[in-house]
């Protein structure tokens, strides 16, 4: 096997390895495909063109309405984890401000510092009410139910997990107590400290908003995406009563 | 909200590439080389087209000791858009209705 034969297949592997869930066999596919290509170059342009799988990730895709039970549980559980894991953030950031506030000497600093507080209780207000909703309506409906759903009813499941996608899409309240935390800090060391910010932390500042963008475009994409799977097993299920 | 499908030109191709041969199963390699698309075209068109189910997918069932090879088959969703795109696509390039006007065949 020649070198560039073997440049080809292990970039392919790695792709096979490296690649979303939803993904995998369409990675697996390539890879198949990079084997039998008989010219190596060819190959090695195959393997390099298969990376693009990478760029996209996605969760494994429903295959029937009998796997909704599983991944309604899983959607629960996640967003319970998660906001728990997140909810200390604005704690401790509304905390600072707080301080901040009493100790500021303009005006304007103080300002500052109660719009970051005001993000602060946005987020946490927003977590709280999410962790709420999951934890003690949705979970206790889950659990007295949940075997039905699995056994008689998984059209009533995969509707119920439609719900729970659409009202998920909501992070934009979260990310706007961001935009409050950084006009919060700016005006505080602006105007209280007569700190000038420089060109490096307003790059970072736009990068990182960027990048909270673009993962809160990722993951309405994701459950678009899940919401048409959805649609399409319950049409499926739909033509197959008809027959 | 619903995410749509993309009609550009390449995925145009990769449908009149299925009409060819309507009810063969066919491999990736052999519509990246008969449309001249790279793999990193050709296969999220393909990925766009399973996840509206135009597209099914399998496996070659493996007879040769090699590994099996994945496979690709517009489903009857997928022929009808197709017949309608390519049949678009044909008008805008020659600038008459394609099959005489007859869309959907």
């Amino acid at each position: 096997m020649t070198l560039v034969r073997r440049l080809a297949l292990g970039i392919s592997a790695r792709v096979v390895r490296w690649a979303s869930p939803g993904y995998k066999e369409w990675a697996e596919g390539l890879e198949r495909e990079a084997r039998v290509i008989e010219s190596d170059w060819a190959a090695l342009r195959w393997a390099l063109g298969s990376t693009r799988v990478l760029l996209d990730c996605r969760a494994a895709p429903l295959r029937s309405l009998d796997e909704v039970p599983a991944a309604v549980q899983k959607l629960v559980d996640g967003a319970m984890v998660f906001g728990t894991l997140i909810l200390f953030r604005p704690v401790i950031d509304g905390l600072w401000f707080l301080r901040w506030f009493f100790v500021a000497n303009s005006t304007l600093g103080r300002a500052g510092c109660a719009i970051g507080v005001l993000g602060s209780v946005i987020a946490v207000t927003y977590l709280l009410m999410e962790w709420r909703r999951l934890s003690l309506i949705e979970r206790r409906r889950l659990n007295e139910t949940y075997k039905d759903y699995i056994y008689n009813d998984v059209v009533a499941c995969a509707h119920f997990y439609k719900e729970q996608l659409k009202s998920c899409h909501k992070l934009w309240i979260y990310s706007s107590s961001f935009l409050c935390w950084m006009l919060g800090k700016w005006m505080y060391d602006h105007y209280d400290h007569y700190l000038h910010v420089d060109m490096f932390t307003w790059v970072l500042f736009s990068a990182f908003i960027l990048f909270i963008l673009l993962v809160m475009l990722l993951v309405k994409q994701q459950k678009l995406r899940r919401i048409e799977e959805i649609d399409a097993l319950l049409a499926e299920r739909e033509c197959g009563a008809e027959l | 909200m619903s995410m749509k499908m993309r009609r550009s030109p390449q995925t145009a191709l990769v449908l009149a590439e299925f009409l060819s041969d309507e009810q063969e199963w066919r491999y990736g390699y052999d519509i990246s080389r008969n449309t001249g698309l790279k793999s990193g075209t050709l296969y999220p068109i393909l990925m766009r087209l399973a996840e509206h189910r135009m597209l099914k997918t399998s496996w070659e069932t493996a007879e040769t000791g090699l590994p099996p090879r994945h496979m690709y088959k517009l489903t009857k969703d997928g022929l009808r858009y197709a017949r309608e795109m390519v049949s678009v696509a044909r008008e805008l390039a020659t600038g008459e209705p394609a099959f005489d006007g007859v869309v959907g065949l």
